[in-house]
């Protein structure tokens, strides 16, 4: 096992790491805005390491570009999506300020 | 076994299960964050299947999820509000 090979491993390691203690997380919170701490993880850490490892494992190339994008995409539009997801249970229990929509 | 059927094994166990039994489970917007974790999960697993079996023409489809998914959860969030 090479040095490439252990970078791989460590990589997915640390992101398999990131996505168990989400998804204990997620199994154990009670209401949905805690529940969406443990989304934010997932996308903004253990994909991007994904991305890492893709590209160390392939080497730099079309795929691995493609995977980046497919990283970035999930990283940029997670937080939009917990935002929205965050307002819409305010909406719901009444915690926002009269007048907002 | 390669390191990338390892990490899609333990996402399906880690990542997909909680947030399949979070998605089937009390209110609406409760189900929505288990919908929103199985996203980005799916689209990893995908990833590292593509990786695993060496066929880069697989990643069309998590980069198809990622912005599908994306939509959906908006509309979700929508439809749930009004």
């Amino acid at each position: 096992m090479d040095a490439r090979e252990i970078t791989v491993w460590v990589l997915l390691g640390l992101a398999a790491v990131v996505v168990i203690l989400s998804g204990i997380g997620l199994l154990g919170a009670q209401d949905t805005l805690p529940r969406l701490h443990f989304v934010t993880p997932v996308t903004c850490v253990a994909a991007p390491l994904t991305g890492v490892a893709y590209t160390v494992d392939q080497g730099w190339g079309i795929a691995a570009g493609l995977v980046m994008l497919i990283v970035a995409l999930t990283a940029v539009t997670g937080p939009p999506l917990g935002a929205a997801v965050a307002r819409a249970a305010a909406h719901e229990e009444d915690l926002l300020p009269p007048g907002a929509s | 076994m390669t390191p990338w059927l390892v990490f899609a094994g333990v996402l399906v166990v880690a990542g997909l299960c909680p947030a399949l039994v979070v998605g089937a489970r009390d209110k609406a917007l409760y189900r929505l964050t288990g919908l929103q974790l199985a996203g980005p999960v799916t689209v990893l697993v995908l990833i590292a299947i593509s990786a695993a079996v060496g066929q880069s023409s697989y990643l069309i489809v998590p980069l198809a999820l990622v912005l599908l998914s994306y939509a959906g959860t908006l509309v979700f969030t929508r439809l749930l509000t009004e």
